[in-house]
């Protein structure tokens, strides 16, 4: 007779091996240049990058900060995430994320560094992106770090503890991503974010079950707060916020270094495109059942308050499924989590090789290259693991508070695509008015109350794109044969 | 200083409103951007569920998903080809 923990134990194990396996998969067909190992030779096919893209979006954001908000906000998170995402993120990766990829597969960029410098002619603008991709990856990193922990440590009510987790997390992602490179991330981020939706979609059908049905279990949560069902105009999804998230997401997530590395992923155009119509039903489902769960979740487990709310959906898989079940709870969590620290890990550690060491004149090999990469992937895991024990903010501020760093990024690295008198000395500027201007509201030196509602990165937006502007006019215009390089190249495309 | 022939926007990226494919998108998505905003019509607060469980603001926002659904279909299906035969650049600059 086998014990029920001995079957979550053994979940754990299938799970764990199935993605080793297709690591060494990844392995063995993964050759140490730097075009396959960074970028799998830009060979994607439909479902690869499809799915890549998509695990890479589906983050400890997506199944703990969301269930988290609708169980402190409610059901309108899914318009205020999810909805915005399904219309925003597709016409960026068909507009500017097209342009990127024509100019990657045209150039061989790997990097955004890369691309900037090539674009505006910069020698060091680069690594000022590199450096400050990097810096606002952090926190997005220690969000699926934290995820992990939270997840252990919830479904297993302690008895797998916090660091402990987070541990497990981190030593499991760096095995597949050292061994396999884009090919390990994107071949297992397939079996992730397939596994993802199944098992959401059936998780979401079992506790409407359990619960006595959907109609009982949305009763039972507005039975606690009527609230929940509707959409407050207050705080959080006031029409200020909620038209500043739908602008954060079109302008973050294209400057995610792992979704631009990811974009340039695929082999062709019809790839390309197939990939931007099938994403966003994609998005659309996997929020569905997250934010069903964190809504009944009210219902079910009351007095959460602030961050320890972002527990609901570990604390009800824990407390509501059958503990030989418990294994798939912790695999559902896994993969949502995994996804994205592979994908970022990667990203950061390439952005150091190629952006920092290759200019500085190293005279490395590919091979060599490669395994620094290896490395410098060790110290980004170490580095994590001693951050994510300070158990930073709420998951879903951590993540906020990143993306609009993130969001800051896109205008002056991405005006080069369109405008042709775009210039480095406008980039500089542009990048260093976002950084420090997002601070100054950070620190409380720019008060709120200037924002009228909207969050702090849309009046720093507007100063951007005056400094961008002005900046370039007032400096020497860049080379004919560079822009004209550029000009023919996106010629009749969006 | 500056050269005029290269102060320009590339226009003919751009999205009018035209009668032709990408007037059609370009209205498309500005009516997808205005209906994301259910407070329009009232919706934000409507307590009645659909199916008896499923409350109506999030009900709508999935039906504003499924629409945009559509218009991520109309790109694929009004997709732009490169003017020029890709191959691999070879190394990174």
């Amino acid at each position: 007779m086998i014990e029920p923990l001995e079957l979550v134990i053994a979940t754990l194990v299938v799970y764990i091996g199935v993605l080793a396996a297709i690591g060494e998969y990844a392995r063995r067909t993964t050759a140490l240049t730097r075009e396959d190992f960074f970028m799998g030779s830009r060979s994607f096919k439909t479902v690869a990058l499809l799915f890549s893209l998509l695990a890479t979006q589906l983050t400890a954001f997506t199944m703990i900060g969301v269930p988290g908000m609708a169980y402190r906000e409610g059901v309108g998170v899914y318009g205020y995430v999810a909805s915005a995402s399904t219309l925003i993120i597709p016409l960026a990766l068909a507009t500017v994320g097209y342009r990127l990829w024509l100019a990657g597969k045209k150039f061989g960029h790997i990097t955004p560094g890369q691309f900037v410098n090539h674009r505006y002619e910069s020698s060091y603008l680069g690594m000022f992106l590199m450096a400050l991709l990097t810096f606002w990856t952090i926190p997005y990193l220690l969000l699926g770090a934290v995820g992990g922990g939270i997840a252990f440590d919830g479904l297993t009510q302690g008895a797998i503890s916090y660091p402990v987790g987070v541990a497990v997390v981190l030593l499991i992602v760096f095995l597949y991503v050292m061994a396999g490179g884009m090919r390990g991330t994107t071949y297992t981020n397939v079996f992730q974010g397939g596994l993802f939706l199944v098992l959401l979609t059936g998780f979401l059908t079992y506790f409407g079950v359990k619960f006595g049905g959907f109609e009982a279990a949305t009763t039972a949560a507005i039975g606690e707060n009527m609230d929940l069902a509707v959409r407050s105009m207050e705080g959080q999804f006031s029409t200020q916020d909620w038209f500043s998230f739908f602008l954060l997401t079109g302008l973050a997530i294209p400057m995610f270094p792992h979704m631009f590395m990811r974009v340039l992923t695929g082999s062709s155009v019809t790839v390309y495109k197939r990939m931007v119509a099938l994403f966003p039903a994609g998005v659309a489902l996997a929020f569905i059942p997250v934010t069903f769960l964190g809504f009944w979740g009210a219902g079910q487990i009351t007095g959460l308050e602030g961050q320890a709310a972002d527990q609901i959906l570990p604390m009800l898989l824990g407390e509501h499924l059958p503990t030989a079940l418990l294994g798939l709870g912790i695999v559902v969590l896994l993969a949502a989590v995994m996804s994205t620290l592979d994908a970022q890990t990667l990203t950061v550690s390439t952005m150091f090789s190629e952006d920092l060491l290759r200019p500085l004149g190293s005279k490395m090999s590919e091979r060599k290259e490669v395994w620094v990469t290896r490395l410098l992937l060790a110290g980004v895991f170490v580095l994590t693991f001693g951050l994510a024990l300070t158990q930073p903010g709420t998951v879903f501020w951590l993540g906020e508070f990143a993306f609009q760093g993130f969001a800051l990024l896109f205008y002056p690295t991405m005006f080069g695509l369109y405008w042709k008198r775009a210039n480095r000395h406008g980039v500089w500027a542009g990048l260093i008015t976002g950084f420090v201007g997002l601070w100054l509201f950070q620190l409380g030196l720019i008060p709120a109350t200037v924002t009228y509602g909207f969050m702090p990165f849309v009046p720093v937006l507007l100063a951007q794109i005056i400094t961008v502007h002005s900046v370039s006019l007032l400096t020497a215009a860049p080379s004919r044969e560079r822009v004209q390089e550029y000009t023919d190249l996106f010629r009749g495309v969006w | 200083m500056a050269d005029h022939g290269e102060r320009t926007w590339d226009r003919e990226a751009f999205w009018y409103p035209t009668r032709d494919i990408t007037g059609m998108l370009l209205a498309i998505f500005l009516i997808l951007s205005a209906l994301r905003f259910d407070e329009l019509f009232g919706l934000h607060n409507v307590e009645t569920m659909l199916f008896g469980f499923w409350p109506t603001t999030f009900g709508y926002q999935v039906g504003m998903s499924v629409l945009h659904i559509g218009f991520a279909y109309l790109l694929y299906r009004y997709w732009p080809d490169p003017a020029e035969d890709l191959e691999l650049g070879g190394a990174a600059p």
